[in-house]
């Protein structure tokens, strides 16, 4: 909403996009989150002046005319610093703007600031950059969560009306919940990837972060498309709308009460529901894991070849040392998983849990449209709270199995992979979630999220399920009259 | 001492023919280093690949010219994990689980027998960067970097080095014939590895890689010297160490760029989804390889060398067939014209590998078909040569004409007019036999005189002065005559 307003302003006149556009910057170059990495004044002022001579020629309609957007600095800008939250990028300047970068223009947006990120989208609690952690606006003295912290945090703190993450296993949603913002994983397919550093390349997906749906929303329709230069994208754009009928409930092990509640909230909002379980869920996670390290191994290479000298005693005398510790375990355990470890098909295993998982899911989505479930096992901890590895779970075959599998690979996972319970799942099958937050339900006053998942490529199904849920938790039908805090604050 | 057998495996790589390279848009045209390059094969961080689909399409008909037995139905991509400058993105996007085409054969003569060695498969990947050394220094030529590679492996089963050799020249022919690959060695589009070991009568031993072989030479010489060093460390006792080497023109060495063995970390290409091949050729795998095969086979030297064989004796079958690689073996089409023509098949070969190919060095055209030479004038030429219109020598003096003229007069009508019919008439032949005594009265004393052997000399004096014309037999009878009048 906040997008449509602005957009609206800009077009009919009340407002020019230099002036919304100018008033952001003033607010990103104020930043006390740590949730910018760089701001680009000039370009973008530059870039709202041209926005306001099209809008004067009458070319320029939508949602997203004139709006001020933040994007997580793992997205490629055109003679703009691109870091990754890496040292090991710290000097690099893409010769070329991300697809989502040229989409974003097309519809009239003004990308404004590139945002802090875990290094390489490698963390779940925004914490791994080269350039200092990020706070979290809602939560002061806790995790912000990660990966796409500084994209979340810029939203939730008012910085900009929506911003442009990415999502591996959770790195979108779980920022979105822990500092109370929508945000949107499209389906795998439904975004280009060109120009997003990759970290995890089967699972990475470009995606919006807000803070209310209609925002998302109007930012995904301006992403999603096909892309000749990623072959990963799906040509065919998935039709349908529908609202979803039927709700699949899925909690799962031991939950904060809060969590709990709201899931069930948000399931009420559905004609019909019904409880659902995902026997593998921990092992999905732990599968994830590898599947990221064994990606991220050969996908960071190049870093290295780029910081290496070109001279044959530096190559002869071994790499540099050009990463963060948890970039280097992680690639130390991708490198082991492709590696020596190979001859134990930890790799494969995880393959095979995930060709399982999507099998699962296939059943859940048989029976039900939508699935609710948490969207972290906790709420946003302080950054000293970790978890405890996942238990092995209850008897049988396959479950001994994943057993056996959990523990062959526990030892190697990040100290805090269990963040990524809830939302790993959906990132291995590809398919569309999204959180929303279900305000006030912590008594701590803490920020709740709940996830919402959908079959894949039925992204906006997706998004009419959560349209309707947060129009109903808002108890008002009219959400043209909603004054959201962040949307006034633009014009 | 043990008797030790060398087994050698060749692994070819080819430059793939196609104006793009594999994953990118960039031009593969020759030009100023490093200005055929991009985001994506500079391995910028987000960039992705696109499959270029046509080089696909190309690297297709090497895979159905080898032969291969089986076609893969998908296309998946691997990627091979090894860290140098020459490969930006730190992996090399490659085919390990699945080639384009598994099996396969070629057949070629080394050293007079004929062998028939037979093929893993070829797959398709990408070529890495040219790397030079200045002192310490390493400069890095991106523009090769991403180019189109088939790559063919062989089975472990060639003996030499000349085996190893001559199987390499073989492939570089069929790539070339099928319209694959330039495949030139000088200009760095046929790169060779080889995999050498030795065997003694127990088990063979483990193979050692020695590395980017760029001549038909260097792999036969490579290649002995390699299994002679083998051979003689476990004469002496010693392990011969699995790692790759290279060949620095008359020994090989230990890699010192990239070290000895290597682990590659093979992993699925994520960003290039498994793709049906059916897509890419728009009819059925089976129905596009046969269609390939057909159009192909034809073409491919083992096959024409088998078809020749059957009219010529085998060393003109090869000369026909191996000489020329790219004017799509022009010299067999030629062939095949003059004996469509009526030629007799051996005196055609005789002259297209003989006076023919001569005339075309002397007037430097690179094949037959640049020349105006047509088989129906080879073929007429032959038939007056047969009829004893023309002598060889009168038939040779015409080719260079023929291979630069213009006119369409037929071979018959140019004889004639150009006045080299044979010359049989007597009167004429005496003639000349006059010239030839009167011009060398001591050769004639000496002959009266009892060298009786200079006959030849006036013989040869006879027919030159005839200007290659006269009838020889006739002379040599025109000649004896004089001689015994002028006694
Ligand atoms: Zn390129």
């Amino acid at each position: 909403m906040a997008c449509r307003r602005i957009s609206e302003s800009v077009v009919r006149g009340a407002t020019t996009a230099e002036s919304v556009v100018g008033q952001a910057l003033a607010r990103l170059e104020g930043d006390r989150f740590g949730a910018v990495v760089s701001v680009d004044r000039d370009g973008a002022m530059e870039r709202a002046r041209e926005v306001d001579l099209e809008v004067r020629r009458g070319r320029l309609r939508g949602p997203l005319v004139g709006v001020p957007v933040v994007i997580k600095d793992n997205i490629c800008t055109r003679w703009w610093r691109t870091t990754a939250g890496s040292r090991a990028l710290a000097d690099f300047v893409p010769s070329y703007d991300a697809a989502v970068v040229e989409r974003l223009a097309a519809a009239g947006a003004v990308v404004c600031a590139k945002t802090n990120c875990d290094e390489f989208a490698m963390g779940s609690r925004g914490t791994t950059s080269a350039f200092g952690p990020t706070q979290n606006p809602r939560a002061a003295g806790r995790s912000p969560g990660g990966s796409s912290s500084g994209s979340a945090a810029a939203v939730a703190g008012g910085l900009a009306p929506v911003a442009l993450g990415s999502d591996t296993g959770g790195s979108i949603r779980l920022p979105a919940a822990w500092t109370g913002t929508v945000g949107f994983k499209p389906s795998y397919g439904a975004v280009s990837r060109r120009g997003l550093v990759a970290y995890c390349s089967s699972t990475d997906v470009i995606g919006p972060i807000g803070a209310s749906v209609e925002d998302v929303a109007a930012v995904f329709d301006a992403l999603a498309g096909p892309d000749a230069g990623d072959e990963t994208v799906a040509t065919a754009r998935a039709a349908g709308e529908e609202l979803p009928r039927t709700a699949a409930v899925l909690l799962d092990g031991d939950l904060p009460g809060v969590v709990v509640d709201a899931v069930r909230t948000v399931a009420s909002c559905f004609p019909k529901r019904r409880d659902a379980s995902l026997p593998s869920l921990a092992a999905a996670c732990a599968a994830y894991h590898v599947c990221a390290a064994s990606e991220a191994f050969s996908n960071l290479a190049r870093h290295v070849v780029r910081a290496m000298p070109r001279s044959r005693a530096s190559w002869a005398e071994g790499t540099p040392d050009c990463f963060g510790p948890e970039c280097a375990r992680r690639l130390e355990l991708g490198a082991r998983l492709l590696g020596e470890r190979h001859a134990d098909a930890l790799y494969f295993r995880a393959l095979d849990v995930r060709r399982e998982v999507a099998r699962s899911l296939r059943d859940i989505f048989a029976h039900a449209d939508i699935l609710v479930c948490p969207v972290a096992p906790h709420l946003p901890p302080r950054f000293d709270d970790h978890l405890p590895p996942a238990d092995r779970g209850g008897g049988g075959d396959a479950a001994s199995r994943r057993g056996d599998f959990l523990d062959a690979v526990a030892p190697d996972l990040p100290a805090d992979y269990r963040d990524d319970d809830f939302t790993a799942f959906a990132s291995l099958a590809g398919l569309p979630a999204i959180t929303l937050p279900v305000a006030g339900s912590s008594s701590a006053g803490l920020p709740v999220g709940v996830q919402l998942v959908a079959r894949r490529f039925e992204d906006r199904t997706l998004l009419a399920a959560a349209r309707l849920v947060s129009r109903l938790l808002r108890d008002d039908d009219d959400d043209d009259d909603h004054e959201e805090p962040n949307a006034s604050i633009y014009y | 001492m043990r008797r030790w057998r060398t087994v050698i495996g060749l692994e070819v790589h080819a430059q793939v023919l196609s104006a793009r390279k594999a994953f990118c848009f960039c031009p593969t045209t020759p030009s100023e280093a490093n200005s055929n390059t991009c985001a994506i094969c500079l391995g910028e961080a987000g960039s992705l690949p696109v499959l270029n689909l046509d080089a696909v399409r190309v690297a297709l008909r090497a895979a159905a010219a080898l032969r291969c037995s089986s076609i893969s139905e998908t296309l998946e991509f691997d990627r091979k994990s090894y860290s140098y400058p020459d490969l930006p993105k730190g992996y090399q996007i490659t085919q390990r689980r699945k080639g384009l085409g598994a099996g396969g054969c070629v057949e070629f003569e080394a050293e007079g027998v004929l062998r028939r060695v037979g093929l893993e498969g070829a797959h398709f990947e990408e070529d890495s960067a040219k790397t030079t050394y200045r002192g310490d220094a390493i400069d890095v030529d991106y523009n090769r970097c991403g180019r189109a590679l088939v790559e063919i492996v062989t089975l472990p089963e060639l003996e030499s080095g000349s085996e190893a050799a001559a199987c390499a020249r073989e492939i570089q022919r069929v790539l070339r014939r099928a319209g694959a690959s330039e495949a030139r060695f000088e200009e760095g589009s046929m790169r060779v590895d080889v995999n050498v070991s030795v065997r003694d009568d127990d088990h063979l031993r483990p193979k050692v890689e020695v590395k980017n072989l760029n001549s038909l030479r260097a792999v036969r010489a490579a290649c002995d010297y390699e299994a002679r060093r083998q051979a003689e460390i476990y004469d002496a006792g010693g392990v011969v160490a699995q790692e790759t080497r290279s060949w620095d023109g008359g020994e090989t060495v230990r890699s010192r760029a990239k070290g000895g063995a290597e682990v590659y970390r093979y992993a699925p290409e994520p960003d290039l989804p498994p793709r049906p091949l059916e897509s890419l050729v728009g009819r059925s795998v089976a129905d596009h390889v046969d269609a390939l095969r057909r159009e192909i086979e034809p073409h491919i030297p083992a096959a024409v060398r088998a078809r020749l064989r059957k009219r010529l004796d085998p060393l003109a079958a090869a000369g026909l067939v191996d000489a020329d690689d790219y004017g799509r073996t022009a010299r067999v089409a030629f062939f095949d014209a003059c004996v469509a023509h009526g030629a007799k098949p051996k005196p055609t070969a005789a002259w297209i590998l003989g006076d023919v190919a001569g005339a075309l060095r002397k007037l430097e055209f690179d094949t037959i078909a640049d020349s105006n030479l047509s088989p129906v004038d080879l073929a007429e030429l032959l038939a007056l040569l047969d009829q004893g219109t023309v002598s060889r020598r009168a038939a040779k003096d015409l080719l260079p004409d023929l291979l630069q003229r213009r006119t369409s007069s037929s071979v018959e009508d140019l004889v004639f007019e150009r006045g080299l019919a044979r010359i049989s008439d007597v009167a004429a032949l005496r003639q000349f036999a006059r010239e030839a005594l009167d011009a060398h009265p001591n050769e004639l004393a000496a002959y009266h005189a009892g060298k009786k052997n200079l006959e030849k000399l006036f013989i040869g004096k006879a027919l030159a002065a005839s200007g290659g014309r006269a009838d020889p037999v006739l002379m040599r009878d025109v000649v004896r005559d004089c001689l015994l009048q002028a006694s």
